[in-house]
């Protein structure tokens, strides 16, 4: 097997025959080590009986990058996310059917076992027994009450704080958004968001009992307490250490795992927790996380054997479907992920709702997937991805081999002569949306005969004209935060977290409004799948493909679960249940 | 080494303009490694001006292939038309879009040289003015000059020059294009321009420093020379030398700066291909597609060689002191 | 002297003050913000933005958050990270330095180690094969990108020699053990500059060999050995010396490219990700920082001019 073509040196032999000097350096094939060879051949995503452990339990693994901050309070990136899970244990989960389970809390909080009151405004959780922080000091009620109050203090800066404004603060919160509306700044708002901190209604009646009342109902909060922005913090801890509380050596958490190391931009070092309720289940005593950015990079060191498991990205994908060994070391599944084209109705063309169906309908989702991707996305009709409640697989097909439906729209909406419309499609400097912008160019230009150019923009230049709506078309999307489609359906309302291109359809925003305050789950999933059929037909966003992961793992990794959820790592929720059989160094 | 035969001259070539040319070409003219550079150089500036010509294709045309949707497993295997081995129908092959790297390539070539000859211009003429000034004017002068110099100089290029991309975003003075060259083109190379000229204005200045202290200037002045005509008629043809050198290195360095550009992601706007948007964007399928990287590279390589070369030449040539 | 060095001083910190301020307007005259970034394809709520900014005082007329800034730069405090939240700017910049520093140095002793003896053999033994040999190795290093011989250099003695981790960048900077896995790095980085460097000796060496005073040492039977390193080399210097400062600083403070592809985490990545992310005051910080290093590498090799030039007078 060889890992590189030698036809590599072909440049460089060039070069020197350029300058008229013998280069010496051609390489044999077998010039490249084999990866270390494996052992076990089967397929090592499933839960298997584990066999002979190793003595060495580390895995080895590639973050991608720097976690921004690993105070739960402060993390809004994937990256820190990912770290955080192995560190941290909070009231409930989600485990791998996505199903919330108990994780320090005894249960799940519902109406019947009266964890809910019935008028769905206050939640209860009682705390299991016994339960520790890595310094062995006992896990109380407070800790959760500290951290919600540290999401609210205007010093975190925590985007996902609007997530939580349901939560009561004697009203508080009205009172800030008012403020707002009236255009308030500075000191006097400070004061007012330091009232809501200190207004917080989360009390603990006792030592093992965390309360939390929320001003309305809201169906998915008990999914919110999943969520980092809610994990207890040692408010000790924090005070004590102040900005360097995060750091190694002072981080006190109470997951699977803790922080040994941390060196910033280089890697991470977890190491078992023997502190955690359920320590007597982990096998792996360290866990090694590496900060390569580059996916070649990456790649290069998995087929060293410097690391067990990577991401693959879309050039290491056509690379492992040559190679026979990689391709049994190949993993993949659907992430809760949904990739498409906004329009922004502020402009011409994109008032007309068909023009807008026209330009949905004629782009070639099948062989963008299969062809431009290499397979690594799915192509897509839907906006609600699958594997999510409230998924539809038969919504959006009306867009289908529509290339002369499309045509005959356009024609509907008046123009007859297609050339005279312009479109501008803004992109990122990201290789994926760039490329993605010259296939749709070409698709457009082909299908309907509109001219299309492409403007490119730095990353924070390019999300601020997004967010200013000053684009006429836009490629992105939206990854699940919590699996429920109310993470999703609400991103288009007005005034919505993704609505940045001005779609505004008081029928689409009655559907989520009725779903958003439904207690009734039938009854409420049934309104979110109302409210995609009408987002498609009104088509402010045209779904492109739902992301898959692509991945390798080392066949000595045993237990590994992958998830749709999961952040930078394969696997990355449930790393604790791994364990290493079969190394061959 | 040859034994000197002609005599001392303390002024270098005064006899007009034509004359100090003339007298440089056959000087170069023995240089071989110059001319064959310069007919390279000639060779690649044709096919650049003639791109439209040369390229089969068009650089924007994907010839992508479907099989019928093969998207449930991601290992099968696929024809996509994308990574095609170099054929008759495309010589150098096909990118990641399934496009003509040949085609591609000679448009890039197009818009590397233009911008790189843009660049030379820009830093040529400020840096020249700029160092003539601050070694020939008066001492607060040169200090005024040389703090104007440091602040440029000590300014992180990146922030400069992703301000003025962004602040102009894709149009220069509302032109979205100058002579068919892109303006996201263009003001990238300004940038680079105005962030490379006080390395040219720091030679000009220490190599006229240098000459100042000279007997021929000395002499000069004792004859009642005045200031701006030593400044002129004998420092900048003793200056030249160094300046061509650094402005040969200039033209491959600035195709160089924007292809590192390119690389974090800050280069020039697609479908513009400039060589270096081609090398960074095929470089994250080098190792499945060589022929992406390996053209355009060397397409950039020999260039880089050719002015080097040239550079080189001009150098001897211009520099009467030099002999064979 | 003193006198002259505390003008350069001087001089100095106006250069850095107006580089501050030219820094912080441009900072904020390009579009996008800290939180833009940070966001993403989420629009904030108009709430949050609003509150950050209080915090920060990112509210503040520019004027103002301009003259806080300034007095706690004075006063050593380069303020808190947006993006690595509640972190110091200083200690995020410190953290990084060795790395960036050591690579730099690695490279310079690179540069002018082969650099300059390459162009001193080849203006010696002018247009043989010793002359191209060397030119042709130096500018054929220098032909191609760094980035693709980064890669081109990871793939060869990393993977398939095996000599070094492909985690070239892993505790760089650390000990003097990592000093070896700084060697690909720093000769990806320093080729562009090695190729400057010989051809510029070369030149430089060739013309000083023209000169009269060479033929009279030469005349007078000095040794050729002699002559080459006496006479011709250190007047052959004086352009190759002026270069030093700039590519220096040049070779510390661009290797950002280098850095993102062998994972050094050092300043360079850091400053383009602080750009990326609009992180204020990391941006400022590593632009003084940047513009220091330069600033104190000119005043160097202007104190270095008269040493091989004596012609050359200071003050």
């Amino acid at each position: 097997m060889r890992i590189v073509s030698w036809r590599f040196f072909i440049p460089l032999l060039l070069m020197a025959a350029l300058v008229a000097v013998a280069c010496g350096g051609e390489k044999k094939e077998e010039a490249a080590p084999a990866p270390a060879k494996a052992a076990a051949t089967a397929a090592p995503k499933a839960t298997q009986a584990v066999a002979a452990l190793d003595r060495d339990q580390t895995l080895r693994v590639n973050l991608g990058g720097e976690p921004q901050s690993l105070d739960p309070q402060r993390a809004t990136d994937v990256t820190s996310i990912t770290i955080l899970k192995q560190i941290y244990s909070t009231l409930v989960k989600v485990d791998e059917n996505q199903k919330i389970v108990p994780d320090l809390a005894k249960e799940v909080p519902t109406v019947e076992n009266g964890g809910i009151s019935k008028d769905g405004l206050t939640y209860t959780y009682k705390l299991k027994d016994g339960i520790k922080w890595s310094d062995g000091k006992a896990i109380v009620a407070q800790d959760f009450v500290n951290g919600a109050k540290r999401l609210f203090e205007p010093g975190t800066g925590n985007y996902y704080v609007d997530f939580y404004r349901v939560l009561d603060a004697k009203g508080k919160n009205a009172e800030v958004e008012k403020a707002l509306a009236a255009g308030k700044k500075g000191d006097e708002l400070k004061a007012l968001e330091q009232e809501v901190a200190a207004n917080l209604q989360v009390t603990t009646p006792d030592e093992k009992t965390v309360v939390y009342k929320l001003s309305r109902p809201s169906p998915v909060f008990t999914l919110l307490t999943t969520m980092w922005p809610l994990y207890p913090v040692r408010q000790d801890v924090v005070t004590a250490k102040g900005d360097k509380w995060t750091e190694a050596g002072n981080l006190i958490a109470n997951g699977a795992f803790t922080l040994k190391e941390w060196k910033h931009n280089e890697n991470i070092v977890l190491e078992k927790n023997a502190n955690w309720y359920q320590a007597a289940d982990v096998k792996l005593t360290t866990v090694k996380f590496d900060m390569i950015k580059d996916s070649a990079v990456a790649f290069l060191a998995y087929q060293k054997g410097e690391l067990d498991i990577v991401t693959l990205g879309p050039a290491e994908l056509v690379q492992v479907r040559k190679d026979e060994k990689l391709k049994k070391e190949y993993v993949f599944y659907p992430q809760l992920t949904t990739i498409g084209v906004y329009f922004n109705l502020k402009y011409e063309p994109f008032k007309d709702v068909k023009v807008r169906q026209a330009l949905a309908g004629s782009f070639n989702r099948e062989e963008y997937a299969e062809t431009v991707r290499e397979g690594a996305v799915l192509p897509a009709y839907g906006w609600v991805p699958p594997g999510m409640l409230g998924h539809d697989d038969k919504v959006g097909l009306q867009y289908k081999d529509a290339v002369d439906k499309s045509k005959k729209l356009l024609a509907d909406a008046g123009i007859t002569d297609p050339k005279k419309i312009t479109v501008e499609i803004l992109t990122s400097d990201s290789s994926v949306s760039k490329l993605t912008a010259e296939w749709l160019k070409q698709q457009w230009e082909k299908n309907l005969g509109i001219s299309v150019s492409i403007k490119v923009l730095e990353r924070a230049t390019y999300f601020s004209e997004r967010a200013a709506g000053k684009y006429q078309v836009v490629t992105g999307g939206w990854g699940a935060d919590y699996p429920d489609p109310q993470n999703w359906m609400p991103l288009f309302k007005s005034g919505g977290l993704l609505n940045s291109g001005a779609f505004a359809d008081p029928e689409f925003d009655k559907f989520i409004d009725q779903a958003d305050t439904e207690l009734n789950n039938e009854r409420r999933i049934a309104l979110y799948k109302q409210s995609q059929v009408r987002m498609l037909d009104q088509m402010p966003f045209a779904p492109l493909n739902y992301s898959r992961r692509n991945g390798l793992v080392k066949p000595w990794v045993k237990g590994l679960i992958t998830n749709s959820k999961e952040g930078d790592v394969p696997g990355d929720q449930f790393l604790w249940k791994i364990s290493i059989s079969g190394r061959s160094s | 080494m040859a034994v000197r035969t002609e005599p001392l001259q303390a002024f270098p070539a005064p006899s007009g303009r034509s004359g100090f040319l003339w007298d440089a070409y056959k000087r170069m003219r023995r240089n071989r490694a110059a001319m064959i550079s310069m007919v390279v150089i000639g060779m690649l500036v044709v096919t650049a001006i003639f791109a439209d010509l040369v390229a089969p294709y068009s650089p924007s045309e994907q010839f992508l292939k479907s099989s019928g949707g093969v998207v449930e497993n991601p290992l099968a295997p696929r024809r996509t038309g994308k990574f095609e081995r170099p054929t008759a129908d495309h010589v150098f092959g096909t990118d990641q879009l399934a496009r003509d790297i040949f085609s591609r390539t000679v448009v890039g070539l197009r818009i590397s040289l233009s911008a790189a000859f843009f660049a030379i211009v820009v830093v040529t003429v400020i840096g020249v003015v700029v160092g003539t000034f601050a070694a020939s004017g008066s001492k607060s002068f040169d200090d005024l000059l040389m703090r104007v110099t440091d602040i440029t100089y000590a300014f992180p290029d990146l922030l400069f020059i992703i301000l003025l991309r962004s602040v102009f975003a894709d149009s220069l003075f509302g032109f979205k294009s100058v002579l068919g060259i892109e303006a996201s083109v263009l003001l990238l190379f300004l940038a680079i321009s105005l962030t490379a000229w006080p390395t040219m204005a720091r030679i000009i200045r220490g190599q006229l420093l240098t000459i100042r202290e000279m007997e021929y200037t000395i002499a000069a002045r004792a004859l009642g020379a005045r200031q701006s005509r030593i400044a002129v008629r004998h420092w900048l043809p003793n200056a030249v030398g160094p300046a061509i050198v650094e402005a040969t290195f200039l033209a491959p360095r600035a195709i160089f700066a924007e292809a590192a550009l390119s690389f974090i992601g800050i280069g020039v706007n697609p479908p513009t291909p400039s060589l270096g948007v081609l090398i960074s964007e095929h470089f994250s399928w080098l190792q499945i597609n060589w022929t992406g990287v390996a053209f355009p590279t060397a397409t950039l390589a020999v260039l880089f060689l050719a002015f080097q070369f040239f550079g080189d030449g001009l150098r001897d040539a211009f520099d009467p002191r030099s002999r064979r | 002297m003193t006198r002259y060095l505390l003008g350069r001083l001087l001089q100095s910190a106006i250069t850095l003050f107006f580089i501050a301020l030219i820094t912080f307007t441009l900072m904020h005259e390009v579009p996008g913000g800290p939180f833009d970034a940070l966001a993403g394809e989420r629009v904030l709520s108009v709430e949050f933005v609003r509150a950050q900014e209080a915090y920060y005082g990112l509210s503040d007329p520019l004027p103002q958050q301009f003259a806080r800034y300034m007095g706690n730069l004075l006063r050593g405090d380069l303020g808190l990270s947006f993006a690595q939240k509640g972190q110091k700017i200083s200690d995020l910049i410190l953290d990084k330095m060795n790395a960036s520093l050591l690579l730099g140095a690695m490279s310079f002793t690179i540069v002018f180690g082969f650099g300059v003896p390459v162009g001193v053999v080849s203006a010696i033994r002018r247009n043989t094969i010793w002359d191209y040999l060397g030119l042709a190795l130096s500018t054929s290093l220098a032909a191609v990108p760094a980035f693709v011989t980064a890669f081109i250099f990871l793939i060869v003695f990393a993977v398939w020699l095996g000599w070094f981790d492909v985690r070239l960048g892993k505790d760089f900077g650390d000990s003097l053990g990592s000093v070896r896995n700084g060697l690909l790095p720093a000769l990806a980085l320093g080729a562009p500059s090695m190729a400057l460097v010989s051809r510029l000796t070369r030149g430089a060496m060739l013309e000083v060999l023209d000169q009269d005073y060479i033929r009279t040492a030469r005349a007078k039977g000095l040794s050729r050995g002699g002559i080459y390193v006496r006479h011709a080399l250190r007047n052959a210097l004086i352009p190759v010396v002026t270069l030093t400062g700039p590519i220096f600083a040049g070779l510390v403070t661009g290797s950002i490219i280098i850095e993102e592809i062998f994972g050094i985490p050092g300043i360079g990545s850091a400053f383009v990700t602080s750009v990326f992310q609009r992180d204020y005051g990391m941006i400022m910080g590593t632009t003084l920082l940047y513009a220091t290093i330069i600033m104190l590498m000119n005043l160097v090799v202007d104190l270095l001019y008269p040493l091989v030039d004596p012609r050359v007078r200071i003050a």
